[in-house]
This record gives structure tokens, C-alpha cells and sequence, in this order.
């Protein structure tokens, strides 16, 4: 097995593959993904979606299939996890690139009115003004597209795991990079989404990358760490995103989803709690 | 009137008898005044603080709310309540380059992103 890094949407992606020729071509489905999905760059498919000033948009294949797996967990995640935060993502300040982002002032301009989208037969159906922010959701697919189709055994992608190697170990770390727990996670994913990375200052007071759907600001609350582990790390990202949300009750949240197989949550005071039927050693 | 009915040795004995229960009497009356009177001085003292035990949380109370327990449980796997101490900073001078440390291929680690 050989292991390598590169850089790809935004983070540093970590692949295990029997070959060099294996990593190659992770790093090349990567930058295809990247070139799709990305809203940073001016000719990416859905850098044309989001600019289009229309209520129907057709999409790419590719495009299409990131929105479909998008769709399915916006409905798992009962909206909390929704593409449709692009707007708000950008009035917080998060227009460009992490690396670029400035402190700024608070977000004057109002939310999108009409949220609401759906994908019809290769169309995008939304509200005129409605921009989609793929980041999350893009990382854990491609992640999950590499492993599935042989390119890969392990892919990490900033923190989205996806393996089909039945020895992979992951380290869980928290904020300050102390390893809080390890998962023997075999075949299967995880996730990590924290706010205490890709933050900013807005207004003076501190913004952060994961944006609630339900009041379009910054998320707040106990959790600033949450870490799930599902059957495919586009679904542990969504669950860690709505585990995080849901705050006090996250935990409890994660126990009762059928499609998640457990959780871990670093707390705001440091404490580290985990759910029951998550198979964690310290 | 008195002079006639009491002998003089008589009337010296009852003034006196009566200077000395006056003198006791003010004495008490002077000490109950005393005391009131440093009480509501300490009252009115802006430097004597309410017990802690009112207002302060106590050692090791957070103020961080706990996460509300799943049906089938939850796992403490690290407890610290109260506000978590900055990490320390400390210079590190690397004078020879230590060996690099070894993660097996299948071991991965994850912080998000």
C-alpha cells in the first residue's frame, strides 16, 4: 500500500491505493470534482448555475449527481444539512477561497427569500436568486466515488473518511490536534465538522463555515467538534454537520438515525462525549 | 419633709443607692445603642462582599450545558467542566532532525475541515 497527500477543494486530501497509479488517478477524479462543484471558480459548472438568472437550470451530469446525493440528505437531515446556504455563506463574508477571506462587516443584505429547490428530470428547479455552496457535500462524494470504484482503499478528504481497507484506524482530533478517541472503522466512513476551523471576523463578532439553514447565520452552540460514522462519508459529513446543529441534543440526535452508526462531539469546555453504539478506544 | 423623716445617714444611702442604678441603667442602655449601631455600620459597608455561594458557581461547576442523553446512553470519554485553559506556548529550537515517526497506510486521522 502506498500513501500520499495532495491538495485538492480547499484541504489536503489523504489517499491509500495499492499503486502510485492509484493515487494518481484520486488526485485526477479530485480535480474533476473540484472543476464541477466548486464556487470559487468562475468556470465551474456550478459557478454557471448559481449565475444564472433563471428558475430552471439544466444540469451537468456530474452536477446532477453531487445535487441528487445533496437532495437525499437534505430529506435524512430534516433540511439542516441544504446546499441552499450558498447566499448566506457568501453574505457571512465567505465569498473566495478560505485562504482569502478577509475580516469584514456584519452581513447587511437580506436572505434569499425563496430557498426551496428540487432536481427534475437533469433540471434545477429554484428560486431565481437561490446560490447552492456544494462544499461539504462535494468532498465526502468524491471521497466515496474514488473508494467505490477501485481508484482508492482509504480517502480523506479534510477530515471525510471513506475506507474499504477492513485494518483502517482513524485518530479522532480535537480543535488543539490532541487525539481524542480512535475508531477501528474497516470498511465504512467518518466524519469531522468543526467550528473551530475556517473561521472569521464579521462585524466584530466571530463567524464560522457551517451555516444554519434555519436562520442563515453562523453556527452556535456546546459542540465544537462533532464526529460521525456512517456507511458513506457523504452521509458522516451530513451527520456531523446536523449532529453539530442540533446542539445540546445532537448526540441523542445521531443515536436515533438508523443511517448513522454512531457519533462523537468534542464540548466547548473541552469534555468529550460519545454516543453508545460508537466503537471508540482513548 | 424628707430631712424630717429620714435620718441623714439614711438619706446618704438612698442617693447613693440611686446614682448607682442610674449609672448601671445608662450603662446598659449605652452598650444595647453601641452595638446596634456597629451593626448597621457593617450593613451599610460597600467592602463586605455577599457569600460567594449566592452569585459564584462553584469549583468545577461549568457553564457549558451537557448534552442530553441518547436512549441507549452516552459515553464520557473525557470530562473537564469549566472553562478550558489556553494551551501553553513554548518554544521548540530543533537543533538535529529526529527521525520520522511512522503512521501505517491505514491509519488516517480526522478534524474536519
Amino acid at each position: 500500500m502506498i500513501a500520499d497527500e495532495f491538495r485538492a477543494m480547499g484541504t489536503f486530501v489523504s489517499v491509500t491505493a495499492p499503486t502510485q497509479a492509484g493515487i494518481d488517478a484520486t488526485q485526477r477524479w479530485f480535480e474533476t470534482v473540484e472543476q464541477v462543484c466548486s464556487r470559487f471558480r468562475a468556470d465551474s459548472d456550478l459557478t454557471s448555475v448559481n449565475d444564472a438568472l433563471a428558475q430552471r437550470v439544466r444540469l451537468s451530469p456530474l452536477l446532477c449527481e453531487v445535487l441528487a446525493a445533496a437532495d437525499k440528505l437534505r430529506l435524512l437531515t430534516g433540511g439542516l444539512v441544504d446546499p441552499a446556504v450558498g447566499g448566506d455563506v457568501i453574505r457571512w463574508g465567505y465569498d473566495r477561497t478560505y485562504e482569502e477571506v478577509e475580516d469584514c462587516a456584519a452581513p447587511s443584505e437580506a436572505r434569499c427569500t425563496n430557498r426551496s429547490w428540487s432536481i427534475r428530470d437533469g433540471w434545477l428547479v429554484r428560486g431565481v436568486d437561490l446560490r447552492l455552496d456544494l462544499g461539504g457535500v462535494a468532498k465526502g462524494w468524491a471521497a466515496d466515488r474514488a473508494v467505490e470504484t477501485g481508484l482508492a482503499s482509504i480517502v480523506s478528504a479534510g477530515g471525510d473518511v471513506r475506507s474499504a481497507n477492513p485494518d483502517a484506524i482513524i485518530r479522532i482530533l480535537d480543535p488543539d490536534e490532541e487525539v481524542v478517541g480512535t475508531v477501528p472503522l474497516g470498511r465504512g466512513a467518518l466524519a469531522t465538522s468543526s467550528v473551530a476551523r475556517r473561521r472569521w471576523r464579521t462585524g466584530g463578532q466571530t463567524a464560522n463555515h457551517i451555516i444554519d439553514p434555519r436562520n442563515g447565520s453562523p453556527a452556535v452552540g456546546p459542540i465544537v467538534s462533532a464526529t460521525v460514522v456512517a456507511r458513506t462519508a457523504v452521509e458522516a459529513e451530513a451527520g456531523a454537520k446536523a449532529m453539530l446543529l442540533h446542539g445540546t441534543d445532537g448526540l441523542a440526535w445521531v443515536a436515533a438515525q438508523p443511517w448513522l452508526d454512531g457519533g462523537l462531539a468534542v464540548w466547548a469546555d473541552g469534555s468529550v462525549f460519545a454516543t453508545a453504539n460508537l466503537e471508540v478506544a482513548v | 419633709m424628707i430631712r424630717k423623716r429620714f435620718p441623714r445617714a439614711r438619706r446618704m444611702r438612698i442617693i447613693a443607692w440611686t446614682a448607682v442604678a442610674i449609672a448601671w441603667a445608662t450603662a446598659i442602655v449605652a452598650r444595647t445603642l453601641g452595638v446596634g449601631a456597629a451593626d448597621a455600620t457593617e450593613a451599610a459597608s460597600p467592602s463586605i462582599a455577599p457569600p460567594a455561594a449566592v452569585t459564584s458557581p462553584s469549583v468545577g461547576e461549568s457553564s457549558v450545558p451537557v448534552p442530553n442523553l441518547p436512549e441507549d446512553g452516552l459515553v464520557v470519554l473525557r470530562y473537564t467542566p469549566g472553562p478550558k485553559p489556553e494551551p501553553e506556548v513554548r518554544r521548540v529550537v530543533v537543533t538535529q532532525q529526529a527521525p520520522a515517526v511512522s503512521v501505517p497506510a491505514t491509519t488516517k486521522t480526522s478534524s474536519g475541515s
